[in-house]
């Protein structure tokens, strides 16, 4: 089961579209689920989502246009509780210890949050976290140079195995992640 | 109709299967009492013995056995089509391990093919999203589109079909048609494949499933080369090779000549492809349907040929599909087996084909050229099903090599057929004889024949003529659209009908006098009065067909829609009335 995760495009207020690199790699038929943190903020992306695959979830982040979306939600794949959230409502913001109280809140296996546009994965507390950064490299008040990046994640029943792609000068990265439930 | 003849032999099929498990006994066991069981085993066995004696006598034997439509009834039909498309040599001893070398091969495929990258180590550089020729992850996803394109074939094999409805047998389709795409990627997979599958895995499993019966009745006591060569745990595998045999023979007919293919990956693409440059693409079937009209039908029928040229018919509005199926659609299964068999018989080239479908052609001449270019069409897009595939076959074999396929005078129908393009003495009673050569060969035939000849070519030919008139009549209706229930329409429609009775009549007697004319002569020849009844049959259809002529004329669509439109008219023209009287009443 392929899951896409992405968020934080800000199209087209910050950039006007993804990189082609990324647009050439996200084809339909190939992603089965799509995880959006948020700041999605127009209904063209989300149609563009849609278009690549039928099942998209998505949060409200502080930018998007739809006031519609839940601020928080929580998607079951395989045996996989997978929490998404914005995480403009964290303060500070990105910070381990209150992820890990939305993921208590929301007893999840997988938490994932935007909003740094910074990529990060990491194992705290034998919960898994995720931050697929910005999809666009759109930038923010604090950081201009914005790498852009996705997350794709197999979950194959006990077992999710993350990919990281990252557009680092003109080439594309993919960084390979694997995570375990106990 | 074709689906009918299958869904006859399912039945016989899924009896037998269900016998397996409840009761035993098929069809042919329950006509013998239960003493008879031992009986039918060693019938089995000794059908066994006869094949492998024959091998070792004349290896050639079996291919006059397999022309002459001796493998009607056998069960061993699958190491038949084995032998003759060579999947397995002469050597009987070496079987088991030629089996053996084949299964293990198709066992690798599943290894190789189906690699499931969600389970697999991959290497770093392969990712999801991979679009690289290389990666396992792309293969993965073109395969899967594959699977699909096939599977969305395979269920609707032959539909209402109980056979195919089955997932087992489902399943081993999806399977064959994909690793054969992918062991033969200049061909792919395109659509018909599964249409030859399909009799191909029905031969195969029927004969599994009675060695799997008679196993049961004779306990433990069957040979132990029997049981290897059709082991029913090696049905996907087995068909494999059968199905790659043939379609190395017949794949230029799938072909399409300046088609570039891509290694690997985007499948769908490749079969998409064609479609968009239809017109430069010059397929081979093409060229070959070519070669028939030119070469052999001209050469056979000038008529018609000359017909299909005015009318500007090209062989492949229909030859595509005839040949690309090997006329699957155009016979009920029982019948296209038989056929089959004497294509695989005849040589590794299949010429076979080529003029079988001139002989397809020729048998329906007459309605060809009596009818107009939709008629036609229709002719040829739905080929008539009460057609004789013995007379079929005969002519096309007579065609294909005049001097070996002449018949002996006392065989029946489908000889007398073929010699009539010989112009040698025939015996008239058949009334498909005339169609070959019409005029001259009736000319021909000798004195006292030439009565009834005639008095049959008349009634035809006012047959024909009423059909003919009939047919512009139908025209006429269709443009103003109020005529339908003319009586003058009714009473051509009878008369047509009357016609089509007096022939019928004429036919079934002139059988009849041959029928009591062999009896007479000779008590024992049984497949003649077979072949007899075959022909009476053949006339049943006939006279029901026609009993169908005036539904059809009745359904026609576009009457009644412009009737529920005027109807509709109507009731709206009479609704305002209504409304004035209202008023007036204000």
């Amino acid at each position: 089961m392929l899951v896409l995760v992405l968020g934080d495009l800000h199209i087209p207020h910050r950039c006007s579209s993804l990189p082609a690199k990324f647009k050439k790699l996200l084809v339909p038929g190939r992603i089965h689920h799509i995880l959006a943190t948020g700041n999605i903020c127009t209904k063209e992306s989300y149609d563009y989502l849609k278009s690549l695959a039928n099942d998209v979830h998505i949060v409200r982040g502080d930018f998007d246009e739809n006031l519609t979306y839940p601020e928080q939600k929580v998607v079951t794949v395989g045996q996989f509780r997978i929490g998404l959230c914005h995480g403009h409502q964290v303060v500070p913001r990105g910070d381990p210890e209150a992820l890990a109280l939305i993921q208590r809140q929301l007893d999840v296996d997988i938490l994932i949050t935007g909003h740094t546009y910074k990529f990060e994965a990491y194992e705290h507390g034998n919960k898994f976290y995720i931050n697929p950064g910005s999809a666009t490299g759109a930038f923010n008040p604090l950081d201009t140079n914005v790498v852009p990046s996705f997350v794709l994640m197999d979950i194959q029943s006990t077992t999710v195995v993350t990919y990281v792609y990252q557009l680092i000068g003109d080439e594309v990265k993919v960084e390979r992640i694997e995570y375990k439930k106990i | 109709m074709t689906v009918w003849g299958i869904e006859a032999i399912t039945l016989n099929g899924s009896s037998a299967r269900e016998s397996l498990e409840h009761l035993p006994g098929n069809g042919e066991i329950r006509v013998i009492p239960e003493a008879g069981a031992m009986n039918s085993v060693e019938r089995y066995r000794q059908e066994w013995q006869v094949l492998l004696q024959n091998l070792d006598a004349d290896p050639e034997s079996l291919r006059q056995s397999a022309i002459a439509g001796d493998l009607k009834m056998s069960k061993f039909r699958s190491v038949h089509w084995a032998l003759l498309l060579r999947v397995l040599t002469s050597e009987h001893r070496s079987w088991a391990s030629q089996r053996l070398q084949q299964r293990v091969r198709y066992d690798k495929f599943r290894a190789d093919y189906v690699r499931n990258p969600h389970q697999l180590a991959v290497d770093c550089n392969d990712d999801p999203l991979s679009q690289s020729t290389q990666s396992v992850w792309n293969q993965y996803f073109s395969d899967q589109e594959l699977f699909a394109v096939i599977r969305q074939d395979v269920v609707r094999t032959f539909p209402g079909v109980d056979f195919f409805r089955k997932p087992l047998v489902q399943n081993a389709m999806v399977n064959i048609l994909f690793y054969y795409a992918r062991e033969h990627p200049y061909m792919c997979y395109r659509q018909g494949m599964h249409e030859i599958l399909a009799p191909i895995i029905f031969v195969v499993y029927s004969d599994h499933q009675s060695l799997l019966h008679f196993s049961e009745l004779a306990k433990t006591d069957i040979n132990s080369t029997l049981l290897d060569v059709l082991d029913p745990a090696y049905l996907e595998a087995d068909t494999y090779s059968l199905f790659s045999r043939l379609m190395a023979s017949v794949e230029s007919y799938y072909r399409v000549s300046n088609l570039v293919s891509t290694p690997g990956g985007h499948i769908e693409q490749r079969a998409e492809s064609p479609g968009d440059n239809e017109t430069p693409t010059e397929a081979e079937v093409i060229g070959q349907l070519n070669f028939i009209r030119d070469k052999i039908l001209a050469k056979q029928d000038q008529h018609l040929h000359h017909y299909l040229q005015k009318m500007e018919i090209p062989l492949h509005i229909f030859g595509i599909r005839w040949l690309r199926l090997l006329f699957g659609r155009e016979f009920m299964l029982l019948d296209l087996l038989l056929l089959w068999d004497a294509i695989f018989a005849d040589s590794d080239r299949f010429d076979l084909p080529n003029y079988i479908l001139v002989a397809m052609l020729v048998h329906i001449r007459d309605k060809l050229l009596l009818s107009d270019y939709t008629t036609s069409l229709t002719y040829l897009m739905r080929y008539p099903n009460n057609v004789d595939v013995h007379l079929v076959l005969r002519h096309a074999l007579f065609m294909l090599n005049p001097k070996q396929f002449e018949y002996p005078p006392n065989a029946f129908t489908c000889v007398s057929f073929a010699n009539s393009s010989a112009d040698k003495e025939v015996p008239p009673p058949v009334g498909q004889r005339p169609r070959t050569n019409s005029e001259n060969s009736s000319m021909a035939t000798s004195g006292s024949q030439i009565d009834r000849q005639i008095t049959f070519m008349q009634e035809r030919n006012a047959a024909d003529s009423s059909a003919l008139a009939k047919l512009q009549d139908t025209h006429r209706v269709a443009m103003d659209g109020y005529l339908e229930n003319s009586p003058e329409l009714l009473r051509l429609e009878l008369k047509n009908a009357q016609t089509v009775i007096k022939i019928a009549r004429s036919k079934l007697q002139s059988y009849l006098s041959t029928v009591r004319h062999h009896v007479g002569k000779q008590a024992s020849s049984s497949e003649e009065l077979g072949r007899t009844l075959d022909g009476i049959e053949e006339l049943c259809s006939f006279l029901d067909v026609k009993f169908m002529f005036p539904l059809h004329q009745r359904s026609a669509p576009i009457d009644q829609a412009l009737e529920a439109n005027e109807q509709k008219q109507l009731n709206t023209i009479s609704k305002p009335p209504k409304a004035n009287g209202f008023l007036h009443s204000r």
